[in-house]
């Protein structure tokens, strides 16, 4: 019996271990290449400390590109950029700033895809908070502020309600995990099974369960002599369907949901990117 | 108090040995000169002598003498054949002597008002009885590895209870409303329908083979009454002879003192299989009911069951187990082991658990 229950243990913590182990490891890489030399040299060098920080924090690959050589456009020139530094699918974020097409451009793949979903592109690439400093020449401080916003989504984490859409053919890939709500919900259920168990067993043997009862279906007869099902009344009520924006469930607050993502060249990319 | 008591025992027509019943094929054996009678020949055998009787001195019904010690349950007859003193209980109806192991029947204690209606004969004799509770033991996970053990089943007897068979017609009517809601969405509209109903049921309802225990000292006995069901179809007019070979109880519960009770429970049945006749809603309130019983009959019956006596190992506690003698379901309070429960209870635990995780992962 003894055998028995240390397989058990074993079984289950290589269960949990198979569970929680991160499927993809790619190396941790991070740069800043302005080709456009927008920086100050002062800032060129922080951002490097702080993307290599995040890129080693995050195990993928963070990088902050500009450019005025610039053929394509600028969304098909970030995937290329960003598979091209950390490889297919794999993990890694890209800030471009596209001086040609006039756009700013953030790609993702791998975890990222996760991270930066939609509600966050909107709010850092969409609702003007990047294309506002760049507009106005401020291209130290954009970079600063994506190198600081994405950090803080990274530390916020995903919850089990973050998944991915693609783009094309609107394929919902959800992000699988345990939230702690769902480990402890678990645990409560299994507990209460067991012991439900033990007591149902202990009162069957007691003869305080399950024991005989008059079978009065089978052994009564009911003859019906009258039998009325009358319709009183009939109402229709209506309700306007309000709509929900952001209906978390469990922990993660604000920022998680859905990413929308696209293929190119093999990879999957999410990301958005916004003109200035 | 002396009371003359009639006490006697079915002779064997041929040898005057006592007869006693086989429940393996029915009939009656004499365990002297082997011979086997049914019924029917016990039955003429008995009235011819009874006839002749009338002229000459009875051989078969002896008068014995009761005492009834006041303030005990006990009585004390004389047995018939060897002239021993027969201790009882006061609701004993068939035992045998212990001196002399001849079967008696105490005539006053099943005539008259205790003539029982009809009785359920024995089919599973005393082998079959043990046969059938090992198996059950075998099946039962969680007592002690070393409870159970053919040698520690202490005393098997088998035993004629008493019992009320009980019938009952009534006239039931239910009224109540219920309700069925419908919800659809069109646009950016939620319709709720919602339909409102007035039911009413009327009729007659008829519930036959209710069982209640008619002995005081099973009442504690749960495992009497939960050796049901018997099958009542299967019962015969009462006639002493299945006694033979037995031990027989007399009630000491008159219907009068359970009537109060077994209607209460009709009355719910009844009402339970009303609302079972109202069906397709969703919501079903404001029951109800008024159920009026038109009559009810109570039949007073013996039925078969083969009580042990288990000494259990290592242990002064001595377990009871009843066997339905008709249909050998077993019953009766088990010791359980709480190392093996709890055991099985971790598996069931961490089972349970992987399942709930993987799903958690899944979500």
């Amino acid at each position: 019996m003894m055998l028995k229950k240390k397989t058990l243990v074993i079984l289950f913590s290589l269960f949990c271990s198979f569970l929680f182990v991160s499927s993809v490891n790619a190396a941790a890489k991070s740069g800043v290449e302005d080709n456009a030399q927008l920086f100050s040299s002062t800032i060129t060098s922080q951002l490097e400390d702080e993307a290599q920080q995040l890129a080693e924090q995050s195990k993928s690959g963070v990088f902050i590109h500009t450019t005025y050589d610039n053929d394509e456009t600028a969304e098909k020139y970030a995937d290329n950029y960003l598979r091209e530094k950390v490889g297919k699918n794999k993990n890694g974020i890209l800030l471009l700033i596209d001086m040609k097409n006039r756009q700013v451009y953030v790609s993702t793949s791998g975890n990222w895809l996760y991270y930066f979903n939609d509600s966050r592109k909107k709010h850092l690439v969409d609702d003007n908070e990047l294309p506002h400093y760049l507009s106005a020449g401020n291209y130290d401080q954009a970079a600063s502020l994506f190198l600081t916003e994405i950090k803080s989504y990274y530390d916020e984490g995903l919850s089990s309600k973050d998944y991915l859409v693609d783009e094309k053919t609107g394929k919902v890939t959800r992000i699988k995990s345990i939230s702690p709500a769902e480990a402890l919900i678990a645990v409560i259920l299994a507990l209460a099974v067991a012991v439900a168990f033990v007591f149902i067993t202990i009162g069957r043997y007691q003869l305080r369960l399950g024991t005989w009862t008059y079978p009065f279906r089978k052994n009564g007869k009911l003859k019906l002599t009258h039998q009325e099902d009358q319709l009183v009344n009939s109402f229709v009520t209506t309700r306007i369907i309000p709509r929900h924006d952001n209906d978390d469930f469990f922990g993660s607050g604000g920022g998680s949901g859905g990413s929308t993502v696209h293929s190119s060249g093999g990879g999957t990319f999410g990301g958005g990117g916004h003109s200035f | 108090v002396y009371l003359t008591e009639e006490v006697f025992t079915h002779k064997c027509p041929n040898c005057g040995g006592a007869l006693t019943f086989n429940p393996d094929d029915q009939k009656f054996h004499c365990p002297f000169c082997l011979s086997v009678f049914n019924e029917e020949e016990v039955t003429r055998f008995e009235e011819a002598q009874k006839k002749a009787h009338l002229q000459t001195d009875n051989a078969q019904v002896n008068e014995a003498t009761e005492e009834v010690k006041d303030g005990e349950d006990m009585s004390l007859f004389l047995c018939p054949s060897c002239g021993a003193e027969i201790v009882t209980d006061a609701s004993t109806s068939a035992t045998y002597c212990y001196y002399c192991h001849n079967p008696v029947v105490l005539q006053s204690r099943i005539s008259g008002k205790f003539l029982p209606e009809k009785l359920i004969p024995f089919r599973i004799d005393k082998e079959k009885a043990v046969e059938l509770f090992l198996g059950w033991t075998q099946k039962k996970h969680f007592v002690p590895r070393d409870f159970f053990n053919k040698e520690q089943i202490s005393l098997l007897t088998g035993v004629y209870f008493p019992y009320w068979l009980i019938d009952s017609d009534l006239d039931g009517k239910m009224t109540a409303d219920a309700r069925n809601v419908r919800v659809w969405v069109a646009g950016d509209v939620e319709y709720t329908e919602t339909k409102q109903y007035r039911v009413e049921r009327d009729g007659h309802l008829h519930f036959d083979q209710l069982i209640k225990n008619a002995l005081s000292k099973n009442v504690q006995q749960k495992m009497v009454e939960t050796v049901q069901p018997f099958d009542i179809q299967e019962s015969i007019a009462f006639k002493s002879q299945y006694l033979a070979g037995f031990q027989a109880e007399k009630r000491d519960i008159e219907f009068e003192s359970i009537k109060e009770n077994v209607e209460k429970e009709l009355v719910y049945y009844s009402q339970q299989l009303l609302k079972d006749s109202v069906g397709g809603y969703q919501l079903v309130t404001n029951e109800n009911f008024n159920i009026v019983e038109k009559s009810i009959h109570q039949h007073y019956v013996l039925l078969p069951l083969w009580i042990l006596t288990y000494q259990a190992k290592n242990s002064d506690k001595v377990y009871y187990f009843a066997l339905n003698a008709q249909t050998g379901k077993v019953s009766g309070v088990l010791p359980y082991s709480l190392k093996k429960l709890i055991l099985v209870a971790s598996v069931l635990f961490i089972v349970c658990l992987i399942l709930g995780l993987i799903g958690g992962y899944f979500i």
